[in-house]
């Protein structure tokens, strides 16, 4: 996991840039400090280098004002003065004897005027005769001469003062002080650091014991000479800092060496090392640590995206979980890589898919544009062939009809003549069964007429109390002759001045009231008219037809307005009838926007009601008004041994405005008794 | 693959930059250092000076003497482009790339104190005095009177014509009692002070002189300023400028300034016979 994660690069990457930065800034840091504290020890060893030229200067500037003193020193001027005297000698020697013990200085010498030394301190061989030392010439004639000299007795700074007693010259007094190991000691006291003299041949001149034994470098001391530089090393090792310098003391040059301890310079060195080196380290480390978090926070949502990759590729593929190797960014390009061929895979399939699909769909619309297609024709060939049909029929009926009424019309004439009473009774059986026929044929003409489109309803004034009449004065006989008492009722504010088809409203009309009173044996059959809705220029109008006959089984109810259909077929038998009656007045009322139903109980009756929609006349003319006469002083007595015809006619004369009509029973008039009645119509079927 | 490249850059950067902080030579203005040898400071000098007058915006300094090895070994370490030289160049220095250019000639000169009177030596009599093996003037036909030997340190240019011009000089150890200096100022000065004193100096520094030194004749002829110029005189001396192929804007218009006629004016002036440009 370690191994292929992206956090090694990251943090990796990060650590080297880190690391980079810090070497850098370590490495200049640390040059920085080293080279402020070379600088500082530098500064600090030319420091001490030039106090050693002021020292040595102001050695001599004390050497100067000594020989001077000693000039003006009486006691020393007689003693030379009288130095070749008897005791001389002596008493000058006891005269320098306590003067270099109050001078400090290292040589101490007088001669007399031919540069001859007459006593030196210390009393050396070599100084002897001082005429050999440089400026001796120089003083005796006068001149104070400061110098120096490097010779076998080393390095030493003297002053040649000529002494004169009055005008005359009396010879020289010679100090000196040597830059020797006592005079470096001197030095090292002053300045706290150690140092050398150095001869133009690298020899050490004069040193201070503590550091005589490290040696010097001779080559360096010569370099100085010769390049007249001053050169500053530091000894690592010896955790020293020596420079080497060209010195003039007086004419003569020398190489002064200071030496510095510094070994606090590399322990401050070091100590800031060590410092920086734990401040990198922790560095390091703080890089470290934000480095992983960087690269968590980096990896993470990369994870999670392979995470969702991989949930994708498993939603969509049997394929099981992959361990990916490589880091984050590779797994997830590769997990991603391998989730687009899934859901490419995915796509191709649902392509296929849909395009099966599309394919079965347009050809099941192909199918089914065929089918309906096939159906179109097929229904436009049934009714064609039903029109045809209905044609046929209409044609056949019509061409049937004048043959027929020839026949009838045969039979009518036959029946005039003279004729057997056996004869005569063929006869009106076969002028009845003409007429039946007649009538079968007239209805299948209508019905066929309706089922080709072709009846077209009329539309003329009407008059419904006349049509109302004039039905029931058709059916009055055969009511009477069946003994059943046959009534009809317009209500009050019904209109009657109406427009429409009579000739339709009046083929239903009969059509109900033919058929309540064939099927009715005893009782009544009654008509009765409501209003059932009027509007601004129509009216709803309804029509009840009622009987007292067999009626009509539940079960055959709801078939009784089909073609050719009755109650069942014993009824066809027992009444006859073509069974088109009522669905042609089903038809018709249609026809006139109404509707029709019946309802029935078996034994007891049966109930035909429909409704109209007629127009109303504008104006009804005056002259069509039937009854002019006015009913509304008259007292009326109606009398029958039969409630429905009583109601009925008491109806008709609240109709005609006969507000006050009496009733009364067959045995009992209607009526007040207190007022005298005058009989008008015995009976309504006469 | 990246991170490589990313470190790449990140070493590089910091490099550059390490390279900015650390290499970065600070801006000194217009200034000129001139390093060297103490020979002709006198005349560099002179010249350094005259050519500030005349570009009052430059400044060409003259150090104090370093000697002629100081001074090139600062050309070498690139601290300066110019330094004054009166010894020819050494095979190494050439190869180092350093290129010479004369600009005067000046003869050294042995003078003798205001208390000798010896006015000419042959190169034997001098060779026993600088040796030691003749410590009294009377040796060499003068008054009797003690030689103070003034010398030169190892390396002086004028000590290395004369190694070069007079042969016993070449393998010559110094008496013990002769005093080695460093500075020409000084050896004239040294001179100056011991009456009795022997010593060899450029002409030209003998301006430093309060009066009293006198140059001695070699082998009777005599430091003229015709035996210089006729060449008679064997012990001249070459002040040269050192510097690298190209010397930078500020030391080329010195140069051009030192060779010009006004240039030209003060070295002769100075009893030094100008040269041209090689």
């Amino acid at each position: 996991m370690w191994r292929k994660s992206l956090h090694v690069p990251i943090i990796t990457l990060l650590l080297v840039i880190a690391l980079s930065t810090l070497f850098v800034g370590y490495w200049l840091s640390l040059s920085n400090l080293h080279h402020s504290l070379e600088v500082r020890e530098q500064d600090k060893v030319s420091g001490t280098h030039a106090t050693v030229k002021a020292i040595i200067a102001r050695e001599v500037d004390q050497l100067l004002a000594i020989s001077r003193l000693l000039r003006r020193n009486d006691r020393l001027i007689g003693s030379i003065g009288r130095a070749a005297g008897s005791n001389g000698a002596a008493r000058l020697g006891g005269v320098m004897d306590e003067l270099f013990r109050e001078l400090a200085v290292d040589f101490f010498a007088v001669t007399d005027a031919r540069g001859i030394t007459l006593r030196a301190y210390p009393d050396r061989e070599s100084w002897r005769d001082l005429r050999e030392i440089w400026g001796m010439e120089e003083a005796l004639d006068g001149a104070e001469i400061v110098g120096a000299d490097a010779g076998r007795q080393g390095l030493m700074i003297s002053v040649i003062e000529p002494l004169y007693q009055g005008n005359r010259l009396l010879g020289t007094a010679v100090v000196g002080i040597r830059l020797d190991q006592g005079f470096a000691r001197k030095l090292a006291a002053e300045t706290g650091s150690q140092v050398f003299f150095g001869s133009a041949a690298g020899t050490i001149v004069g040193s201070t014991p503590l550091a005589a034994g490290r040696g010097l470098d001779e080559e360096l001391v010569k370099s100085s000479f010769l390049d007249k530089k001053t050169n500053i090393l530091f000894d690592r090792q010896q955790r020293l800092i020596r420079l080497y310098a060209p010195v003039a003391v007086v004419e003569t040059h020398i190489c002064l060496v200071v030496e510095n301890d510094v070994s606090r310079m590399y322990l401050l060195l070091e100590e800031g090392q060590t410092r920086l080196l734990w401040a990198s380290l922790a560095i390091l480390l703080f890089v470290a640590v934000i480095g992983s978090f960087g690269a968590l926070r980096l990896t993470r949502p990369l994870r999670a995206l392979r995470g969702k990759s991989e949930a994708i590729i498993q939603e969509y593929s049997s394929a099981g979980a992959v361990t990916e190797t490589g880091n984050e960014v590779e797994a997830l390009v590769r997990a991603f890589d391998r989730m687009v061929a899934v859901v490419r895979q995915q796509i191709a399939a649902r392509t296929k898919t849909n395009r099966l699909l599309s394919r079965a769909h347009e050809e099941l619309d192909q199918r089914v544009q065929e089918r309906t297609a096939q159906l179109v024709a097929a229904k436009e060939a049934a009714v064609a062939a039903s029109r045809a049909k209905s044609q046929f029929v209409a044609n056949m009926s019509h061409e049937i009809r004048t043959p027929m009424n020839g026949v009838l019309g045969f039979l009518e004439l036959l029946r005039g003549e003279q004729l057997t009473e056996r004869q005569r009774s063929y006869v009106e059986m076969a002028l009845t069964s003409g007429e039946t026929l007649l009538q079968l044929i007239n209805d299948i003409l209508d019905f066929s007429k309706i089922e080709a489109g072709k009846l077209m309803m009329a539309e003329t004034e009407l008059d419904l109390q006349r049509l109302v009449e004039e039905i029931v004065e058709f059916f009055g006989a055969q009511a009477a002759a069946k003994g059943i008492e046959l009534a009809s009722s317009i209500d009050a504010g019904v209109p009657v001045a109406l427009r429409g088809d009579p000739v339709r409203l009046r083929q239903v009309l009969v059509n109900l009231l033919g058929n309540a009173l064939k099927f009715t044996d005893r009782g009544e059959v009654t008509l009765h008219v409501l209003r059932e809705a009027e509007e601004a220029g129509t009216v709803l109008l309804r029509f009840e037809v009622r009987d007292t006959g067999v009626g009509i089984p539940p079960e055959a109810l709801p078939r009784i307005f089909h073609a050719f259909s009755q109650g069942d077929g014993s009824t066809t038998r027992r009444y006859g009838g073509t069974g088109l009656g009522l669905a042609i007045a089903r038809e018709l009322v249609q026809m006139m926007g109404g509707e029709i139903s019946a309802e029935s109980t078996p034994g007891e009756g049966s109930a035909f009601r429909f409704t109209a929609r007629l127009e109303k006349q504008a104006a009804p003319s005056p002259a069509a008004a039937p009854f002019s006469l006015s009913f509304a002083a008259l007292r009326v007595l109606v009398a029958s041994p039969e409630t429905a015809g009583k109601a009925v006619l008491c109806r008709h004369l609240e109709g005609w405005g006969g507000a006050t009509a009496a009733r009364a029973t067959s045995r009992r008039p209607c009526g007040s008794s207190a007022q005298p009645v005058q009989p008008a119509i015995r009976s309504l079927r006469s | 693959m990246q991170s490589r490249f990313t470190t790449g850059w990140a070493f590089w950067l910091s490099a550059v930059a390490a390279a900015a902080a650390l290499g970065g030579t600070p801006l000194h203005g217009e200034t000129l250092t001139i390093p060297g040898t103490g020979a002709c400071e006198p005349i560099v000098a002179e010249l350094a000076e005259a050519f500030n007058r005349a570009n009052p915006v430059d400044r060409v300094s003259v150090p104090a003497s370093t000697g002629s090895g100081g001074g090139i070994a600062a050309v070498l370490k690139g601290e300066t482009p110019l330094a004054r030289v009166a010894r020819p160049l050494k095979a190494a220095e050439e190869h180092e790339g350093l290129v010479r250019l004369p600009f005067a000639r000046d003869v050294v000169v042995f003078v003798v104190g205001k208390g000798v009177k010896v006015r000419s030596l042959s190169v034997p009599q001098l060779a026993a005095i600088f040796s030691g093996k003749i410590t009294d003037w009377q040796g060499v036909g003068g008054a009797p009177g003690p030689i103070r030997v003034v010398t030169r340190e190892a390396g002086d240019s004028s000590l290395i014509v004369i190694q070069d011009r007079l042969e016993p000089f070449r393998t010559l150890s110094f008496s013990p009692q002769a005093k080695v200096l460093l500075y020409d100022r000084i050896t004239v000065e040294t001179l100056d002070k011991y009456k009795n004193s022997i010593g060899f100096v450029t002409h030209s520094s003998l301006r430093w002189s309060r009066g009293g030194l006198s140059p001695i004749a070699l082998d009777g002829i005599a430091p003229t300023r015709e035996n210089f110029r006729s060449g008679r005189y064997p012990l001249e001396e070459h002040y040269a400028f050192v510097t690298r192929e190209t010397p930078g804007p500020l030391a080329e218009r010195f140069l051009a300034f030192v060779y010009s006629p006004a240039g030209r004016g003060i070295i002769e002036q100075r009893g030094m016979i100008a040269l041209e440009r090689r």
